[in-house]
C-alpha cells in the first residue's frame, strides 16, 4: 500500500501555522465578546443622552408655540444629528400613534412594539430586528405623550468599529507564521539536519576506515545522546587499538618479535593497514555548518530596520526645520538618501574588514553600530541629528548586509551559491514585509520613538543569535576571486555597452522607484490622506509580498528560456504602470494596486538584472571575474537608491504629488525604452558582425 | 566547568561529554519552539486588541460628554447670538447647576472667558473670577474641542463663538478618569487570563502532535544508540538489533559492521596473547 511519508520539518512547519490560527482566533473571539459586552452599556448610554439633548430641543420650540406635527427644518437637524454620530443607524421621530413625522437614515417596520412597555420609564432599550432602539416619550406640558424619539444602533456595530483591530490580528497572524517559519526552519537545521549531516560524515569516514574523528555536537537531546554513543564507541575503539599494540609491544620485548607476531597472526597489522586510528586525546572534531545558520539573524535585523519603513518619511515630518536651499520635500527624502548614500559607501571597505576579522565579529560589530544607530534615531531632537544617528545606522546596516553575504559565500561554492544567494534574499524580504507592516501597528500605538528604541533591541537581539550560534571559522575557502576590486576593474567593466545601459537605464531607475515612491513618496502621501499608521505598513506590505511570491517563478522561468532582456522590459513598462495607476487613481486603493504592481514588476525585472550581468560578465570581463563585476554593478546601481528621495521631493515640491508619481514614471519609462532600443542595437550589430567577418575578400 | 571527558577513563556505559544539567529531548525543545511563536502571537493579539479597545472605550465615554457640554454649548451660543455679553448671562450660571445635578457624574463644569477667568462654575453660585491653569491639550479628532487629562480628570475643551465667530469664551466639561481606569484594568486582566489559557491549550495540543510526529526518528536514534552500547558492552557483538533501514540508519549500519569487525579482531588478537602468556607462565 501507498504510504504518504511527510518529511518532519514539513509536519512541524503545518503544526506551527496551525497553532498559530487557532490559538489567535481563540483570542480574537473572546475578546471580541467581552468588547461587545463592556462597550455595549457605554454605547447605549451615549445614545440616551442623545436621545435626551434632541427631547431638550424639541420640548424647548414646542414650548415656543411650534406645532410638533410640522417642525421646519427637524429632518435636516437630524440628519446633521446621525453625521456627528456616525453609530447611529436612525433616528425617527413619530407622533402618539406611532406615525413617523421625520426621519433620518433606515428605521425598522417594528417601532410601535417597542414604545408598548415604558413601564413608568421615560426610556426603553430593547433589541429589534437587528437593532438595538432606544425610545423616548415626548410628554407635552400637561403630562400627555405627544410623540416617541426612536434612536437605532446596529446590533454588529461593535464587530464594525472594532474592523480595525480585526485588520491588526490578521497582520499579526502573517506576520507570526513567516516568524515561526524562520525560527522553526532554524531549529529543524540545527537540531536535527546539522547534526545527521555531522554524524553521517562521521559514520561515513568511520566506514572508509577512518576512526580518527569525532563529532563536534553538543545537543542534549536524542541526537546528542546517540551521538554521544557514537563518539565512545569511536573512543573505545581508538583506546582498544592502542592499549592492544602497547601490550604487544612489551610482549615482543619480553617474548621476542617473531613469537609475539606468529601468535596473534595478522590482525593488528591488518587493522593498522586498511584503518587509521588516532590517540584519543588527539581526535578531532567534525563539525558542519550550513548556510541557513545566518538566516535568522539576517532575519531579525531586516525586521528591526524595516520596523520603521512605514512611517519614516512622516517621522522625518515631524522634525523639520528648514535647511538653506532645499525644499521641505527634499529635506523630509534627505535622511532616505543619506542612509542610501553611507550604505553604499560602507560595503566596499565592510566587505574587506569583514574578510580581515571574521563574520561573527563583524556581524556583531555591524548589529551593535545598527542598535546604536536606531536607539539614537528614536531619541533624535532635530533634523541635523537625525541625520547624524542615520549614518551611523547605515554604516551598521552595511557591515551587517556584506557580512551574510560574505558568510554564504565562505559556506557555498559554485555549484550552490546561486540558492544560497536566493536564501539571503528570501530572508530579507521576509524580514522587511513583516517588520513594515508590524512597525505601522506599533507606530500607531506606542509611538515612532518607542518602535526605532524596539529596533534596537531587536537589532541587538540579532547581535546575540550570532554570537550564540556561529563560530569563527578560518578554515573556509575564499572564493577564487576575493581580491578587492580596483580602479582599473571598476573602468573596465563600465566601459562595456550592455553593462553600463543595463546599470544606468534599467536598475537605476528601478532603485528609484523603490527608495523614491515606496519608501519615500508612498507612505507620505498615504499620510496626507488621513491613512492609519497601521493601514499604510498593510498596504506597503503588498510589495513585499509580490516579490516573494513572484520572483522564484520568474526566476525559474527565466533560467529556462533564457530572455533575460524581455523580462527586464517587462518589468519596466509594468513599473511605468504602477506609478501612472495614482495619477489616475489618487486615493488609497490607488496607492495599493500601485505598489502591489510596483513589486510585481520588480519581480519579474530585477533578477533577470543579475542573470543578465553574470552573461555580459562571462563574456567581455572574465578576467576580472563574475563575482566582481556584479560587485560592481551593486555598487553603481545604488545611485538610484540614493537619488529615489531627492527626485521625488523635487518634484513634490515643482509638480505635487501626482506630478512627482509621473515623473518617476517618466524616469521608469524612458530609462527603459533607452535600454530596449540600445540592446536591440546591440543585439544587431552582433548578429551583422560576423556575416561581415564571413564575407569573401577578393 | 564540569564537563567530563573520555580522557577520566571512564566511557563506557556514560555519555562522553556530560554536565550537571538535564537533557532536552527533542519534543520538549520543539514544542518549546511552537509554543514561544504561538505566546508572540497571542501576545500581540492581545495588546493590539487592547490598545483599540481603550480607544473605543475612550471615544465612547467622552461622545456622551460631548453631547451634553455641546447643549449647554449650543444655549450659551444663542444668548450671545442675541447680543448679551458672556460675562452677563442670567441663566448661565442655572443651566450650569441643572445639567451637573441631572449628571452627577461630570466633576468639572464651568465656563470661562476667553482671558481664561472662571465665569459659571458647577461648584460655586455666583463665583468671583478667578484665573485658571489649564491650558492646551489636544485636539480630537473630527472635533473643534480639545482634551487634557488632569489630575485623573478627562476635560473637554469647547470654544464658544459669538455671532461674528470670534471665540469669547470656553466650556469645560470633565469626568473622572476612574471607572474608564477600572474598565481598562479589567480588560488587561481579561486578556492575559485568556491569552495563558489559549497558549496553554494549544501548547499542550502542540506538544503532544510533536511526541507522535518525531516518535518514530526518536525510536530509531533510541534503538540504534542502545545497539551501539550494546556492541561496545556485549561479548558477542551481535549487529542484528538495528534492522530499520534508512538513509542514516544505512550508514549506521556500516559503521556497527565496521565496528564490530574491529572488536572482533581486538578480541582475537587479545585471546591470542593471553594465550601466550599463559604458555610462557607455564613453561
Amino acid at each position: 500500500m501507498f504510504k504518504l511519508r511527510v518529511p518532519i520539518r514539513v509536519s512541524m512547519m503545518a503544526l506551527a501555522i496551525f497553532s498559530i490560527i487557532i490559538s489567535t482566533l481563540f483570542i480574537s473571539f473572546f475578546s471580541l465578546e467581552y468588547m461587545e459586552r463592556t462597550l455595549a452599556p457605554e454605547m447605549h448610554k451615549k445614545t440616551v443622552t442623545i436621545g435626551e439633548s434632541l427631547h431638550g430641543v424639541i420640548e424647548k420650540v414646542v414650548g415656543y408655540g411650534a406645532k410638533f406635527e410640522s417642525l421646519n427644518g427637524m429632518d435636516k437637524y437630524l440628519a446633521e444629528l446621525k453625521v456627528e454620530h456616525d453609530d447611529l443607524s436612525y433616528i425617527t421621530i413619530t407622533n402618539k400613534y406611532h406615525e413617523p413625522l421625520y426621519q433620518t437614515g433606515k428605521p425598522h417596520g417594528r417601532l410601535k412594539s417597542t414604545t408598548d412597555d415604558f413601564s413608568g420609564k421615560d426610556v426603553n432599550t430593547s433589541l429589534v430586528e437587528g437593532f438595538y432602539n432606544t425610545s423616548l416619550v415626548i410628554n407635552n406640558g400637561g403630562g400627555g405623550v405627544l410623540g416617541y424619539i426612536h434612536l437605532g444602533q446596529a446590533k454588529g456595530l461593535i464587530q464594525k468599529r472594532l474592523q480595525d483591530s480585526l485588520l491588526d490580528v490578521i497582520t499579526v497572524v502573517v506576520v507570526s507564521i513567516l516568524f515561526s517559519l524562520e525560527l522553526l526552519y532554524f531549529l529543524m537545521v540545527f537540531t536535527i539536519s546539522t547534526p545527521v549531516a555531522s554524524l553521517k560524515k562521521l559514520l561515513k569516514n568511520a566506514s572508509d576506515g577512518d576512526f580518527s574523528h569525532i563529532a563536534a555536537i553538543e545537543a542534549r537531546d536524542e541526537i546528542g545522546r546517540f551521538t554521544n554513543y557514537i563518539n565512545s564507541a569511536l573512543y573505545k575503539l581508538n583506546d582498544r587499538y592502542y592499549s592492544l599494540t602497547e601490550r604487544i609491544n612489551t610482549l615482543k620485548f619480553s617474548f621476542g618479535e617473531k613469537k609475539v607476531s606468529s601468535s596473534i597472526g595478522g590482525y593488528i597489522d591488518t587493522a593498522t593497514r586498511i584503518n587509521l586510528f588516532t590517540p584519543p586525546e588527539c581526535m578531532e572534531k567534525v563539525s558542519t555548518e550550513l548556510t541557513m545558520y545566518i538566516r535568522p539573524a539576517l532575519f531579525l535585523l531586516i525586521f528591526s530596520e524595516s520596523l520603521s519603513l512605514s512611517f519614516f518619511p512622516i517621522f522625518v515630518q515631524e522634525l523639520y526645520e528648514p535647511i538653506y536651499g532645499l525644499s521641505r520635500e527634499m529635506v523630509i527624502g534627505l535622511p532616505i538618501s543619506i542612509f542610501m548614500l553611507m550604505w553604499a559607501l560602507s560595503l566596499p571597505s565592510a566587505g574587506g574588514w569583514s574578510d580581515r576579522v571574521g563574520r561573527r565579529k563583524s556581524f556583531l560589530v555591524g548589529a551593535v553600530i545598527t542598535t546604536i544607530g536606531l536607539v539614537l534615531t528614536g531619541l533624535s531632537q532635530s533634523i541635523y541629528d537625525l541625520l547624524l544617528w542615520r549614518c551611523i545606522t547605515a554604516v551598521g546596516y552595511g557591515i551587517v548586509f556584506i557580512t551574510c553575504q560574505g558568510y554564504i559565500t565562505d559556506h557555498t561554492n559554485a555549484s550552490n551559491r546561486t540558492r544560497g544567494m536566493a536564501m539571503f534574499l528570501a530572508g530579507f524580504f521576509s524580514g522587511s514585509l513583516c517588520g513594515a507592516a508590524i512597525g505601522g501597528i506599533l507606530a500607531d500605538h506606542i509611538g515612532y520613538n518607542l518602535t526605532f528604541i524596539l529596533s534596537g533591541v531587536l537589532s541587538l537581539a540579532a547581535a546575540a543569535f550570532v554570537a550564540r550560534f556561529i563560530h569563527e571559522h578560518k578554515d573556509y575557502e575564499k572564493p577564487e576571486n576575493a581580491r578587492k576590486a580596483k580602479f582599473s576593474d571598476y573602468m573596465k567593466v563600465l566601459s562595456i555597452p550592455r553593462f553600463i545601459t543595463l546599470t544606468l537605464f534599467a536598475a537605476v531607475p528601478a532603485k528609484i522607484a523603490l527608495t523614491g515612491f515606496l519608501y519615500y513618496t508612498g507612505p507620505l502621501y498615504m499620510s496626507t490622506l488621513g491613512t492609519e499608521q497601521s493601514s499604510i505598513g498593510r498596504i506597503m506590505m503588498a510589495y513585499g509580498i509580490a516579490m516573494i511570491l513572484i520572483s522564484p517563478l520568474i526566476g525559474k522561468v527565466a533560467d529556462k528560456a533564457k530572455c533575460y532582456t524581455l523580462l527586464i522590459v517587462v518589468g519596466g513598462v509594468l513599473s511605468t504602470f504602477a506609478l501612472m495607476v495614482l495619477y489616475f487613481e489618487s486615493n488609497l486603493v490607488g496607492v495599493l494596486i500601485s505598489m502591489t504592481l510596483l513589486g510585481v514588476a520588480h519581480a519579474i525585472g530585477v533578477p533577470p538584472q543579475i542573470a543578465l550581468i553574470t552573461e555580459i560578465s562571462k563574456s567581455n570581463a572574465s578576467e576580472i571575474g563574475v563575482g566582481k563585476a556584479i560587485g560592481i554593478f551593486r555598487l553603481v546601481e545604488r545611485i538610484g537608491n540614493v537619488a529615489g528621495p531627492i527626485i521625488s521631493g523635487i518634484l513634490i515640491t515643482v509638480y505635487g504629488y501626482p506630478g512627482a508619481f509621473v515623473g518617476v514614471a517618466v524616469i521608469t519609462f524612458i530609462g527603459i525604452i533607452i535600454f530596449s532600443l540600445l540592446f536591440a542595437l546591440f543585439n544587431f550589430r552582433d548578429r551583422q558582425l560576423p556575416d561581415l567577418l564571413e564575407e569573401p575578400v577578393e | 566547568m564540569n564537563n567530563k571527558t573520555i580522557e577520566d577513563g571512564d566511557y563506557e556505559d556514560e555519555p562522553l561529554t556530560f554536565n550537571n544539567k538535564r537533557d532536552i529531548g527533542l519534543v520538549i525543545k520543539l514544542s518549546l519552539t511552537i509554543t514561544f511563536v504561538i505566546s508572540f502571537a497571542v501576545f500581540l493579539t492581545a495588546f493590539l486588541t487592547y490598545f483599540n479597545f481603550s480607544k473605543a472605550y475612550s471615544e465612547i465615554t467622552q461622545a456622551r460628554y460631548a453631547v451634553l457640554g455641546g447643549d449647554l454649548k449650543k444655549s450659551i451660543e444663542y444668548s450671545l447670538n442675541i447680543g448679551v455679553n458672556i460675562d452677563e448671562l442670567h441663566n448661565a450660571q442655572v443651566l450650569v447647576n441643572e445639567l451637573a445635578k441631572k449628571n452627577s457624574d461630570i466633576d468639572v463644569l464651568r465656563i470661562l472667558s476667553a482671558n481664561n477667568k472662571i465665569l459659571y462654575d458647577k461648584d460655586k453660585s455666583g463665583v468671583a473670577p478667578k484665573q485658571l491653569e489649564i491650558k492646551n491639550g489636544h485636539l480630537v479628532a473630527g472635533t473643534n474641542y480639545k482634551m487634557i487629562e488632569k489630575d485623573d480628570i478627562i476635560i473637554l475643551r469647547m470654544p464658544i463663538y459669538n455671532n461674528f465667530s470670534a471665540q469669547v469664551g470656553e466650556l469645560q466639561i470633565g469626568y473622572s478618569n476612574q471607572q474608564t481606569n477600572a474598565y481598562l484594568w479589567g480588560t488587561k486582566w481579561f486578556l492575559l487570563q485568556h491569552s495563558i489559557l489559549s497558549i496553554s491549550l494549544v501548547s499542550f495540543l502542540v506538544l503532544v502532535s510533536v511526541y507522535f510526529i518525531t516518535k518514530k526518528f526518536r525510536f530509531r536514534l533510541v534503538g540504534m544508540g542502545s545497539a551501539l552500547r550494546n556492541l561496545m558492552s556485549d561479548s558477542c557483538h551481535d549487529p542484528d538489533e538495528v534492522t530499520e533501514k534508512g538513509n542514516f540508519e544505512d550508514a549506521y549500519l556500516v559503521f556497527h559492521e565496521k565496528t564490530q569487525e574491529l572488536l572482533l579482531s581486538f578480541d582475537a588478537a587479545e585471546k591470542d596473547l593471553d594465550k601466550l602468556e599463559r604458555n610462557n607462565s607455564d613453561v
